[in-house]
């Protein structure tokens, strides 16, 4: 019996509900610095999904009707709406529903349960309005830039600081979104939980440890990426300084953060020493 | 397994339809292209009241730059300087964007201002001008930019209704949107260069009065939306 033809004409479904928002995504926000992880949000799920085939096969399947297809309703509502009035968050959000209630539609509750990390892992791609992350970000932003600033000025770096412009020597900086921003903060965290998910503890002590620490880590990072910017500015002159936001910064972000997790993590591990691998 | 082949097809077609379903509710139809839109220079009376264009002052031509940009975001513009017999002066400057769809078109002054190197020495501040007894909610925000200091009166129109950017903004054009239809916009923003706020406001609010006074009923609606008489 051809076992695939379910799957192919569900992925086919998919394809024609959502390519197109790719298609549009892919153009406009996945181009952006803040969305940018969007489609590595979206690669990483799939993978996962994939990584638990063997399982869906195994799985004792109990099959819904009413719940999935109400999520289903839910799901194309907001999916429409979305599409039809450009409001990324319904289209991109409705993502979740809809795969929510296709797991249900043919696995029933245990599907839902062993697909649950990659399901909500695409929470981090969804791109939230931009007044609200202004909001969240301002507060961050100008916090990341005081503690940069006067870190480097204890230092003897003749630092001054006016909202989120930092001055330093004859040069200006302006912190920009970008650099503090809630979408670096939701990659890291997103960076995180993946970590948490493929090193499978069983410790919800542990999980939800890590899952906390990873804010102040990203904080941490974008204060030691604004730090480094401002030195090579300061020492190699605004183009060495432009070159470095465009090209390393987000690669250092990155590594300052997972150093900190790994490094976080096994300060977590002694305390936490009952808690082994499931391996 | 057949089954579940026939329920998989039927999903499929279910979310076939949803992609259909959203091809057809999309907004297509410009409001600017059901109803007659006069250019902002057949809508603004160049004299007015005490109020005549002042042609000495001949604005001063945005950089390349600031030109593309301004061209990418508007359809139209219009920006005059106006003086009156006491040599007050006021500057006018309209935006039109044919389509708000997306919400964000029309730039908020809180926002191009200090693109431009201003500084906002206020929050953005609600205020009303009364036009014949009906309160028109006007916006006001102070610039700078070294001894210049330009208080700003401004509001918004979306489609046929005075509304806020923003969330208000968005809302307006969803509102058209569901309707299958795109809403245009006007900037409307009104400033001078003065020191004092609190009297150049006053002196911004009269200088809308008798502007939207001298105004045919028509031309008026372009500006505030056909609530106001």
């Amino acid at each position: 019996m051809k076992s695939w033809l379910p799957l192919a004409l569900v992925i086919a479904g998919w394809l024609v509900m959502y390519g197109p928002s790719y298609y549009n995504l892919s153009s406009t926000i996945w181009a952006s610095d803040e969305q940018g992880h969007g489609p590595i949000i979206l690669g990483v799920s799939l993978w996962l999904l994939y990584r638990k085939i063997d399982e869906f096969k195994q799985l004792s399947r109990k099959p819904l009707v009413l719940v999935p297809s109400l999520l289903m309703l839910v799901g194309i509502a907001a999916y429409t709406l979305g599409r039809t009035q450009q409001i990324w968050t319904l289209e991109i959000g409705s993502q979740i529903l809809v795969l929510a209630a296709l797991l249900l539609f043919f696995f029933g509750r245990a599907g839902l349960k062993l697909a649950w990390f990659p399901l909500a892992f695409l929470v981090f791609m969804i791109p939230w309005p931009g007044d609200l992350v202004a909001a969240v970000t301002s507060p961050l932003k100008s916090a990341v830039s005081v503690i940069a600033a006067s870190l480097l000025y204890e230092a003897g770096y003749p630092v001054g600081r006016s909202g989120v412009i930092l001055t330093v020597g004859q040069y200006q900086l302006l912190v920009a979104d970008a650099c503090a921003g809630l979408n670096s903060m939701f990659t890291l965290e997103a960076l995180g939980l993946l970590y948490m998910n493929i090193m499978k503890y069983t410790s919800v002590t542990r999980n939800v440890a890590l899952a906390i620490l990873i804010i102040p880590i990203s904080f941490i990072a974008n204060v030691v990426r604004v730090m480094i910017l401002v030195l090579v500015t300061y020492h190699f002159g605004d183009e060495a300084g432009q070159g470095f936001v465009h090209s390393f910064a987000g690669m250092v972000l990155f590594l300052v953060a997972l150093t900190l997790i790994l490094t976080t993590d096994k300060i977590l591990g002694l305390f936490l020493k009952g808690n082994q691998h499931a391996a | 397994m057949p089954h579940d082949t026939a329920r998989a097809a039927l999903i499929a077609a279910v979310m076939a339809g949803a992609c259909a379903l959203a091809f057809a509710m999309t907004p297509r139809i410009f409001i600017a292209d059901l109803q007659s839109r006069d250019k902002f220079a057949q809508i603004v009376p160049t004299r007015f009241g005490d109020w005549m264009v002042d042609t000495s002052i001949v604005p001063v031509a945005p950089s390349p730059d600031l030109q593309k940009v301004i061209d990418a975001n508007y359809d139209e513009t219009l920006a005059l300087t106006f003086k009156n017999s006491m040599g007050d002066r006021v500057m006018l400057s309209l935006a039109y964007g044919r389509n708000q769809h997306k919400g964000m078109i029309t730039h908020r002054p809180e926002i191009c201002y200090p693109a431009q190197g201003f500084k906002l020495t206020t929050g953005v501040t609600d205020a009303v001008v009364d036009f014949h007894g009906s309160p028109i909610p006007v916006k006001n925000v102070v610039a700078a930019m070294g001894a210049r200091n330009e208080p700003i009166t401004y509001w918004v129109m979306v489609g046929n209704e005075i509304t806020e950017f923003g969330y208000p903004h968005r809302w307006v054009a969803i509102k058209y949107g569901l309707k299958g239809e795109i809403p245009d916009g006007v900037l409307v923003r009104v400033s001078s260069i003065s020191a004092d706020s609190k009297m150049a406001y006053a002196l911004q609010a009269g200088f809308i009065q008798e502007m939207l006074a001298a105004m045919p009923l028509d031309k008026r609606h372009r500006l505030l939306g056909s609530g106001y008489q």
